[in-house]
């Protein structure tokens, strides 16, 4: 189970982990868009060495990223290759099979799209190894806080996300003991065609999702016993600080898109 | 002293269970400053009873009263107040991502501020000696660190009744003594009522008094060292045998005379001297 990429955090001790997380998400939302802006090579270029920096000030080593990168291989690969092969007409053309064709236009095309790719993925990545998910469920929250006019419970959604971000390790270790006391019984997973490797989960999920039954039964017991009423209604404990080194990230940031936007062709 | 806790003639029915009663014609009280121990076997309704007590349960026969306030669906919040509850499953109860956000859990559902939480959540950590733990996440502590965490998060509301519902069933016996040790050390700081539920001995003998419930049922109420007393009938009481009271037995079917009530390791182990020397 230790290959799962999706918010793992590395704590490391850096500019990037320490920045406020609401600040890192905002960024990351907003650097999505500016990606798209992007149309120039030395645009391109310009936030590429953005990216490069934001890496290298996290302190975290390349090789973490280039892993994030594999399981989105075959959908960068499978898409860069689509827009190859149906170019639109343009520039020299290299490639001619009845629909398909190879042109100058459709090769830059599919250049863009990997960069593309490649920029987001390496932030996106960037975001959940630098920061602890709970901060990231508490950064959501805080940023989703005007939400509240519009009747959307955004405290009792962020209090179900810490709950089953909480619970994600204890339900991983119950899912290892249970596989082992299964193998013990002679059921083998992973192995055989995959109709018999959906059905070696049966005795997996059957009990672990009996015992998560049982565990958010006694958890709500005791979250009400502890005078839990709703998640509208609460102070909290752990809160967000903007500092000064978030302030200053924005204002590099702003100066990277000011370039970025002077260097696109208009 | 005053009743602190007051249940008269309480029946509950789970839905789901067409048969006999959870609760059956209940009726106890409970003096500020005492400690209950509540022995029964398993199902015969005893975390029924405590959930009933603390208001989780819509119980609608009898009547419950805690510190002077009768339990209804508009008191609740306020009954419950006064009870801090710790429940058998370490895990289960641990809401917070960390030590610090865990005990701070009932702070904010009473919706105080952050600034006046801070030095209580530090202080409940430091009653228990969890401070160095306080960034800790669950998954690095063991069973009896989280409920000592869970300990911490009552201390911090300071409420003037514990519950204990097998709060050391899942410890090993050191996390089980320290556990205890702890609880009999924050009563007396804190001038706590504590009502255990519990298979332990050790627990029940640090009661002033026994109540002992059977299918729903209050059967008997005595002082530790009669209930003790009754040797093999523990058993059927719902409690792990003491080994003093297994020794007894053994050297009573041999026809040797022992001493009749209640004896703690040591106070048989005196006697089993003076008897060998004596002949
Ligand atoms: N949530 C529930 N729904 C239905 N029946 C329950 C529920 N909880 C407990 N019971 C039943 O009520 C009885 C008393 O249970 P409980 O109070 O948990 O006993 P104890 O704590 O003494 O082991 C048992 O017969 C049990 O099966
Ligand atoms: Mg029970």
């Amino acid at each position: 189970m230790s290959n799962f990429i999706f918010g793992r955090y590395l704590p490391l001790n850096s500019t990037v982990h320490r920045l406020d997380p609401r600040s890192k998400l905002l960024l990351s939302f907003c650097y999505l868009i500016v990606v798209f802006l992007a149309n120039s090579w030395l645009s391109y270029a310009i936030l590429i060495g953005f990216t490069l920096a934001a890496i290298l000030s996290s302190k975290i080593s390349l090789g973490f990223f280039l892993k994030g990168l594999r399981p989105m291989l075959w959908l960068i690969a499978f898409t860069v290759v689509v827009q190859l092969l149906f170019s639109p007409a343009g520039g020299h053309v290299y490639f001619h099979w009845t629909i398909l064709n190879i042109t100058q236009a459709g090769l830059v095309n599919s250049g863009v799209i990997f960069i593309r790719f490649l920029l987001i993925i390496m932030m996106s990545t960037l975001l959940t190894l630098s920061t602890q998910p709970l901060d990231i469920a508490t950064g959501l929250s805080s940023l989703m806080r005007p939400l509240r006019w519009v009747r959307i419970p955004v405290d009792t959604l962020a209090m179900m996300l810490a709950i089953a971000l909480r619970f994600v390790p204890t339900l991983m270790d119950e899912a290892t003991k249970i596989m082992n006391a299964q193998r013990a019984r002679g059921v083998d997973f992973g192995e055989g065609g995959l109709i018999k490797q959906a059905k070696s989960f049966i005795p997996l999920m059957v009990p672990l999702f009996m015992s998560a039954f049982n565990r958010a039964e006694d958890l709500s017991t005791a979250m009400e016993a502890r005078g839990y009423r709703d998640s509208e209604h609460r102070s909290q404990y752990r809160i967000l600080t903007w500092q000064r080194r978030d302030t200053m990230t924005w204002i590099v940031f702003l100066m990277v898109v000011a370039a970025m936007l002077a260097t696109r062709r208009w | 002293m005053e009743n602190i806790i007051d249940v008269q003639h309480l029946s509950y029915r789970y839905q789901d269970t067409d048969g006999r009663p959870a609760l059956d014609d209940i009726s106890f009280t409970v003096k500020a400053g005492e400690w209950l121990a509540l022995v029964g076997h398993n199902g015969s309704g005893k975390s029924t009873l405590a959930r009933a007590v603390d208001g989780l349960l819509p119980f609608s026969e009898g009547t419950v009263t805690v510190g002077g306030i009768k339990l209804t669906p508009e008191t609740v919040w306020e009954v419950r107040e006064k009870i801090g509850m710790i429940f058998q499953n370490p895990d289960n109860q641990f809401v917070g991502a960390t030590v610090e956000d865990d005990v701070a859990f009932g702070l904010e559902n009473r919706q105080i501020s952050r600034a006046e939480m801070v030095p209580r959540v530090k202080a409940a950590l430091d009653e228990v000696g969890m401070q160095t733990f306080a960034q800790r996440e669950p998954g690095a502590l063991s069973g009896g660190q989280k409920q000592r965490v869970a300990l911490a998060g009552i201390v911090a509301i300071a409420p003037d009744i514990l519950i204990l519902d097998e709060a050391t069933s899942m410890l090993d016996p050191q996390g089980r003594r320290d556990m205890l040790a702890l609880v009999q050390r924050l009563r007396e700081e804190k001038h706590l009522t504590v009502i255990s539920i519990t298979h332990d001995i050790d627990e029940a003998a640090s009661a002033d008094r026994v109540l002992v419930i059977d299918d729903g049922k209050l059967v008997e109420e005595a002082q530790p060292a009669e209930i003790f007393a009754q040797g093999e009938r523990l058993i059927h009481l719902g409690l792990d045998v003491p080994f003093t009271a297994k020794l007894k037995q053994a050297l009573q079917d041999r026809g040797i005379t022992v001493p009749t009530g209640y004896q703690t390791t040591t106070e048989m182990e005196e006697w089993l001297w003076q008897s060998l020397s004596n002949t």
